[in-house]
């Protein structure tokens, strides 16, 4: 199911806490919503989730509206960053409640999923532990077959074998069913690995939208000593420098574009040294970032 | 989607049952408790059942407890997931409209609310014709029962719900439900204190009829025992279930689901609370404030001031939740706010339609009554008396039209008592309090209420109340009148009684001639009765409600002396000299030299005659006999006796003797000043 958020925008007492917002996430992609504290996330998911009306702007998925609209939200599950379930609940009557509520309800699935999480489905989910009351809000999730999964903050508390599991669930039902998720995390180096696309917010807006293998294969670091100075001039023409520095006699570049081809143009002027380097994920939302005039650092980690 | 389906949500009820069961439990354990083991319990072999006309009779204080807090506790609980983030989050994540998740919580509820009435009711059904029940009610009354108990716990359950929509926070909405359900009769309270205060001759109207608790269910349930809902009433609590039910849809539907922890769940809502609150307060602190400075404008509009201030900033802190509340904006809304109060109350007392002064033409009047009594008469209150009721309040006489008229253009003219709140000084000797009702041409029914003394007003007082139409109000002399079947006469003491056919006639037409006979004089001369006069009536008259109606036999009814002498019962119900054990006489000459507060204080009278050595004590019998007869309340009169009288029994009293009256002998007692 295709989400589409157009021009959303939503106050608190006056306040913008986002603030014309719009994405686009195709069906079967893992889309992570990035974000300090505070951006915004938590109000774009739940506005998401047809738990807030958007004051301004549509948000639709599979081309409906969702607030108040049941047959829509029947395909949408919403993950709070807090697990929360009944109070007195286990896994057998939370299963029990959901199974009443979403008519996508899966008992097979769930008794499947019983042999990932291994937890105790008769034992009140309040004594469980922070990680085992995620791992249960995920199992139940799964367990109601959406479409749509929407999840707040979900790495916290998960060991990383547990992570890693989840992680691998979710990749084989977006293969399997094309299961569309939103993630949001305040940490980059938590999903990237996750994600195919990444949204950065900051204070309500939305800052840059990426597809990340593009970005992987796009972006690169190159380290530069050149025979004359003004070879740099030359090549800031033709190419897409995002970012210049000059360490003594070495030059760092970050450029856009295809590897071979700026390997190529730096060859040309016969440096000394060329070096074209991998990027982390998290240098290039910087660089990107310096690039339209914000300091990342403070906005990603 | 069938119907079923839309409203009933099989998983929502399970879930409310889980969650919220308890409830239903104690309301079932409770009911139980209140009705039907007690229907078990308190019945012993020796008592026949006790005969009762509703089963709020039976322990009606512990029904009313339960019916009073678990319709609101299960509005609380069950509607909690609207005042906190996370089960808000969850429930309205899910794929149901908002419809469907509150009829799912509505319907949960009404049935753990509901089962637990209807079992007892089935219950109370099944033990009615048990032998050792130990009760005795009609089958009706379990019907009767059962559907009020219904509609009042649906009624104060969906208005729980109501105002758990239009809040965010559990606490404030257990609060916000009770004032609002005390609230209207707490306001009609303070709006008749007020007008009470400042509208001159205002008449107390709501109290007149009673009203001021059926305005409260709360009100009305603590009163439960003393009288059950009529049908009237179950259908304006049904009427007004269906009504707060509808709004809770449409509200709900309107209600945003980030409002949790707010004080008001709608912003529209904000203005009337703060004015709502701000009311209130100064209602309260202007009353209190006028009450004790009653004389003190300042001191009064202090105390309006101050009770705006102190209720905008309670309702700015609770909407706000914080107590940092100062902004540029706030001393300008307070203006406005207590501005626009400040006006509304003071609208209605400002004597806008000429209330004050306004007197009747005597071509309009209908009708008039004037007494001190005027609530007794006619209205259907119940525990009032049918005698009562039967007689007709309003008197058509002309000429007693006119001076009631004449009296009443000297009142609103000379406005005694105006601006003086402690009205106390005018209850007792010396003063009257008046009930004034006309009943106008145009159908319609002026009421006033005066406190006055009777120095100025004794011509027009003299007219009207030596008036017959007054005296047979005001003594009730009505009353004697072929229902009574005995006398019962006696001072305190000691009594006896008149039962004899014949006599019983023949006194009660003494009685009814000597009341209409007395004089103005012989009414506010405060007389103190030889003895009291009590009606009994006869058996078939006493299953009704039915005063024992008082009446007195005085110094003034001279023919009632003879007859009670003739057939030799005045010894047997008057004091007789024998039983005073001693007198102490004075000569009072204090009036005018005492501040107005020690004028009535007879001990500052006595400690002052005797510091004077103007005092003389007597065991004289003929001195004792010559006071009782003509012992009067102290006037405060100079020159008059004032006597300390020890009985033999223990007991003393003040009385006083007018200088009119004295004797000789009493005067003997005493050196001439």
């Amino acid at each position: 199911m295709m989400i589409e958020i157009r021009g959303v925008s939503k106050s608190f007492q006056g306040e913008k806490a986002i603030d014309g917002v719009s994405l686009t996430v195709k069906r079967g992609a893992i889309y992570g919503l990035l974000g300090s504290n505070g951006a915004g996330k938590t109000t774009l998911l739940k506005t998401l989730a047809g738990i807030y009306r958007p004051e301004e702007g549509t948000v639709t998925i599979g081309g409906q509206p969702v607030f108040e609209q049941p047959e829509v939200k029947r395909g949408v599950i919403f993950m709070p960053d807090i697990p929360y379930f009944f109070p007195q609940a286990s896994l057998r009557t939370m299963a029990e409640f959901y199974r009443s509520v979403y008519p996508g309800w899966s008992d097979k699935r769930f008794k499947e999923l019983e042999a990932v999480f291994k937890l105790d489905t008769r034992r009140k989910l309040s004594r469980f532990s922070k990680g085992m009351q995620r791992q249960a809000s995920v199992w139940l999730a799964l367990s109601c077959m959406p479409e749509v999964l929407i999840m707040d903050e979900p790495i916290d508390g998960l060991d990383p074998v547990m992570r890693r599991q989840i992680k691998n669930l979710l990749f084989q039902e977006v293969a399997d069913r094309g299961l569309t998720v939103i993630i949001s995390s305040h940490n980059l180096r938590e999903i990237e690995d996750l994600c195919d696309h990444i949204g950065i917010m900051h204070h309500g807006r939305m800052l840059v939208e990426r597809e990340l293998d593009e970005l992987k294969a796009d972006t690169h670091k190159v380290q530069v000593a050149l025979r004359d100075d003004r070879h740099a001039t030359a090549l800031a023409a033709k190419l897409q420098i995002l970012h210049r520095e000059t360490r003594g006699s070495v030059n760092l570049y970050i450029v856009k574009g295809d590897r071979a081809r700026i390997e190529q143009t730096f060859r040309v002027y016969d440096p000394y040294v060329l070096d074209l380097l991998p990027l982390t994920l998290e240098e290039i939302f910087i660089y990107e970032m310096g690039d339209a005039g914000y300091d990342a650092q403070p906005i990603l980690l | 989607m069938t119907r079923s389906r839309f409203f009933f949500n099989g998983g929502i009820f399970r879930q409310n049952m889980r969650q919220h069961g308890w409830i239903g439990i104690m309301y079932t354990l409770g009911l139980l408790f209140a009705v039907p083991l007690q229907m078990l319990l308190s019945g012993s072999d020796e008592r026949p059942p006790l005969e009762i006309d509703s089963l709020f009779d039976i322990a009606g204080n512990v029904q009313m407890l339960f019916i009073l807090t678990l319709p609101v506790a299960a509005a609380l609980f069950q509607f909690r997931y609207l005042q906190s983030k996370q089960p808000s989050d969850l429930w309205h994540s899910l794929p149901l409209r908002r419809e469907r998740l509150l009829a799912g919580h509505m319907l949960s509820g009404g049935l753990l609310l509901l089962v637990p009435v209807w079992l007892t009711s089935v219950l109370a059904a099944l033990l009615h014709s048990l032998d050792s029940n130990a009760f005795l009610y009609q089958a009706a009354d379990v019907w009767i029962w059962c559907l009020s108990v219904s509609v009042i716990t649906v009624f104060f359950y969906l208005f729980g719900v109501f105002v758990g929509i239009c809040t965010g926070q559990t606490v404030l909405q257990g609060i916000v439900i009770y004032i609002l359900l005390l609230l209207p009769a707490v306001l009609l309270l303070l709006i008749n204190l007020h007008l009470n205060m400042y509208l001159y001759g205002y008449s107390d109207n709501f109290s007149r009829m009673g009203m001021i608790e059926n305005w409260s269910p709360v009100y009305k349930l603590m009163d439960i025992t003393v009288e059950p809902f009529s049908m009237t009433e179950i259908g304006i609590y049904a009427a007004l279930s269906v009504v707060f039910g509808a709004l809770s849809f449409v509200l709900y539907r309107k209600r945003q689901a980030e409002k949790t922890g707010y004080a008001l769940a709608f912003t529209y809502f904000n203005p009337l609370f703060k004015a709502g609150v701000m009311l209130c307060a100064m209602l309260i602190s202007g009353t209190y404030f006028a009450s004790v400075q009653a004389r003190q404008p300042g001191w009064v509009i202090t105390g309006y001031v101050l009770g705006a201030l102190i209720g905008y900033i309670a309702a700015e802190m609770i909407i706000r939740k914080s107590w940092h509340i100062l902004t540029r904006r706030v001393p300008l809304e307070f203006a406005l706010y207590a501005g626009l109060l400040g006006l509304a109350i003071w609208f209605p007392i400002s004597d806008w339609n000429g209330y004050e002064n306004r007197v009747p033409q005597s071509a309009k009047i209908e009708g008039v009554y004037i007494g001190d009594n005027y609530q007794m008469f006619g209205s259907d209150m119940a525990g009032e008396d049918r005698q009562f009721a039967d007689e007709q309040a309003l008197s058509q006489d002309k000429n007693y039209i006119e001076a009631v008229r004449k009296l009443h253009q000297a009142i609103v003219t000379a406005r005694p008592g105006d601006g003086d709140n402690d009205r106390a000084q005018y209850y007792g000797t010396g003063s009257h309090y008046f009930n004034l009702a006309y009943k106008l041409e145009s159908g319609r029914e002026l009421l006033r209420t005066y406190w006055l003394p009777d120095a100025g007003f004794e011509a027009e007082l003299k007219a009207v109340m030596e008036h017959e139409e007054f005296k047979r109000k005001q003594y009730r002399v009505f009353a004697l009148n072929d229902e009574v079947e005995s006398f019962r006469i006696g001072n305190g003491e000691k009594f006896i009684r008149i039962s004899e056919p014949g006599e019983v006639a023949e006194f009660m037409d003494i009685l009814r001639r000597e009341i209409l006979a007395m004089s103005y004089e012989d009414q506010t001369g405060g007389q103190i009765p030889r003895a009291t006069i009590q009606t009994v009536p006869k058996p078939g008259v006493q299953s009704q409600i039915y005063y024992n109606f008082t009446y007195e036999w005085v110094e003034s009814y001279h023919e009632l002396d003879r007859w009670l002498e003739q057939k030799g019962y005045a010894d047997k119900v008057r004091t007789l000299p024998q039983e005073v054990k001693s007198v102490e006489i004075f000569q009072d000459n204090y009036p005018g030299k005492l501040s107005s507060e020690q004028l009535y204080n007879l001990d500052v009278h006595l400690q002052l005659a005797r510091s004077e050595k103007r005092t003389s004590i007597t065991t004289d019998k003929t001195v004792i006999a010559d006071i009782l007869d003509h012992r009067r309340n102290y006037q405060g009169t100079n020159g008059a006796y004032v006597v300390i009288m020890e009985y033999t029994n223990g007991r003393s009293e003040y009385v006083s003797v007018e200088e009119k009256d004295a004797t000789p002998a009493i005067k003997a007692l005493l050196p001439l000043k």
